[in-house]
């Protein structure tokens, strides 16, 4: 819990806090524009919107952060999730919007996530889960991406315990993009389970999916995959790759990725390996004067800075990076 | 002269099967060696067990390197202590930038010598000037080791750590392999700007062509994991006329 909060300290926008389940309103300084109310009240302010969430339940009670059509933000809002207890957050990003939003995840929290993309619209995710020694976090997250629209979605795993991600996007407006790179670490005891599904159903849209896992001790760690492309789809580029490094005899990765192609012009590639560290490149590294701890270490934080590097610049891809070490070190101790 | 290197009666083998089979060598410094000979004759083997490699088993003989045992020491304190290797086939590392590696390398090579740690500021401008010695791209230097490289960029990296380490002893295996005319001139051209009276060079090569760009004092032969003939740079151009079999009849 406290890690999280010291993670909130590089969000300089300011913070939408949800302890609990409950969250605090209003948005943060500096993000006028961006709208975050009840979910009970946007229903009676803005059905239309509401009514754009293909799989928000009813009655769903949450929060609803509201992008206007042609909005640009440059500084991202965070939304960090504390405590027990799930939360339904709709996101909608209107027309033109650009905008990026960082979530903050503690062990144990419990996050729906509903995210409407619309037409030329573009979104940047970054989903840092970290900090709590025990307590489940789950993450199941859809997303509806409108023609020419593109979210990019980067999510780091360094929780202490349990974890389950999904998520699945739609892309429904041709020309469509979604890219989505993934990691998660599993130390001694440590569980993670994440599947991404990417639905294709109109033409020229493109995704690229890249998870990244890694376990020793007692870990285990699973990816399942599946890229579905309709028949009407053509044009359709798909990648999907799942890279995993088993440290030790007694971790487990067991990765499943799936292609389902009804359409006949498409460019799709799945991928996916679970290996142990590249005794060569260890080899390598000690030849030039790392001991063989150095070597392992700095192949590891290589192996899941292909993700965290794709946090950005500054400080956030920093902090990040640091507690990478922190868990990179924990992994190779119980190795 | 000081000695750098002597080997005597080494044997190695993989997986019980000998591959050198009695070698002795001596390596002065200020000196280059060139060690040719026939494929499968055990030349980027007995580079290899030089580097400390864990694939071979030494089952005998020994080697002094700069006064001290050789095979008492593990891959990393031979490199520390100066020992380099150029790889045949240099590996890429995903992730991990040349510049986090070398600056590892760097100060585990320096603290070994009893050098003060750089600054990142000097360890940069090292960087731009070390790799102005085999006309390497900057740009390179910011990428993942080796990763994407064409086969003359890797083999110009090798040189680029070479000078960024300044080892006593660099063993070069193949490194003309892969290389097109003007890489390999440049390779060359590198390695010589790197030599010095302190320093010595072995380089293993299946082409005399390497040697018209860096000339040896010494050539060996080796074949079936013995050295067979040494002699000087003349060997190495008959060897390039003539090939080995009038040399491997006579050895039978």
């Amino acid at each position: 819990m406290k890690e999280t909060s010291d993670l909130t300290g590089i969000c300089t926008g300011g913070v939408l806090e949800v302890r609990d389940g409950q969250y605090v309103l209003p948005v943060p300084s500096g993000h006028s524009g961006i709208e975050a109310l009840a979910l009970d009240a946007a229903r009676t302010r803005y059905p239309d919107t509401v009514a754009r969430f293909g799989t928000l339940p009813q009655q769903a009670a949450g929060l609803l952060v509201r992008i206007p059509d042609g909005m640009q933000v440059s500084e991202p809002l965070c939304l960090s999730f504390t405590g027990t207890g799930g939360c339904t957050v709709a996101v909608h990003a209107g027309r033109g919007a650009t905008v990026e939003l960082l979530f903050l995840l503690a062990d144990g929290a419990a996050l729906r996530r509903h995210i409407v993309a619309e037409n030329g619209s573009s979104l940047r995710i970054r989903e840092v889960a970290a900090g709590g020694a025990d307590g489940m976090l789950s993450v199941a997250s859809t997303m509806q991406v409108g023609e020419g629209a593109r979210v990019d979605t980067v999510t780091v795993e360094l929780g202490g315990g349990r974890a389950e991600l999904h998520y699945a996007t739609v892309l429904e407006g041709a020309s469509a993009e979604a890219l989505y790179a993934g990691l998660f670490m599993a130390a001694d005891g440590e569980r993670k389970e994440v599947d991404v599904r990417v639905e294709h159903l109109v033409p020229d849209c493109r995704s690229d999916v890249l998870m990244k896992g890694v376990a020793s001790g007692t870990g285990f760690g699973s990816f399942g995959g599946m890229v579905y492309v309709a028949q009407d789809a053509q044009r359709t580029v798909a990648y999907q790759q799942s890279r995993n490094l088993v440290l030790g005899g007694r971790a487990r990765i067991v990765t499943a990725p799936q292609l389902e192609i009804y359409a006949d012009d498409v460019r799709c590639s799945h991928g996916a390996t679970v290996g142990q560290m590249d005794d060569e490149a260890v080899y390598y590294m000690r030849q030039r004067g790392l001991s063989e701890a150095e070597a392992r270490g700095l192949q590891l934080t290589g192996f899941v800075n292909e993700v965290v590097s794709r946090l950005g610049d500054g400080p956030l891809a920093e902090e990040v990076l640091r507690r990478a070490g922190q868990k990179i070190a924990a992994l190779q101790q119980s190795a | 002269m000081k000695n750098i290197l002597t080997v005597k009666g080494l044997h190695a083998s993989i997986d019980g099967k000998e591959i050198l089979r009695g070698i002795d060598f001596t390596v002065n410094a200020g000196e280059v060696h060139a060690i040719m000979g026939p494929n499968g004759s055990g030349k980027s083997t007995f580079a290899s067990v030089l580097a400390g490699s864990p694939r071979f088993e030494v089952t005998a003989g020994e080697a002094v390197y700069d006064g001290k045992d050789l095979f008492g020491m593990n891959i990393e304190e031979r490199a520390r202590a100066g020992i380099f290797l150029g790889f045949q086939y240099p590996v890429e590392i995903p992730g991990v930038s040349m510049a986090n590696f070398m600056k590892i390398a760097v100060a585990r090579r320096r603290e070994y010598l009893g050098l003060p740690a750089l600054s990142s500021g000097e360890f940069l401008k090292m960087m731009r000037e070390k790799g102005k010695v085999v006309e390497l791209d900057s740009k390179l230097t910011g990428r993942a080791v080796n990763e994407g490289f064409s086969g003359g960029e890797k083999k110009k990296n090798e040189i680029f750590q070479m000078a960024m380490l300044e080892p006593e002893l660099a063993i070069l295996d193949e490194t003309d392999s892969g290389l097109d005319i003007d890489a390999l001139r440049i390779v060359a051209q590198g390695v010589n700007k790197l030599r010095t009276k302190e320093n010595a060079t072995v380089v293993i090569t299946h082409y005399q062509r390497l040697l018209d760009y860096i000339v040896p004092d010494f050539v060996h032969v080796l074949y079936k994991g013995q050295i067979i003939l040494s002699g000087d740079k003349e060997l190495a151009l008959k060897l390039e006329r003539e090939g080995y079999d009038w040399l491997i009849n006579r050895y039978k």
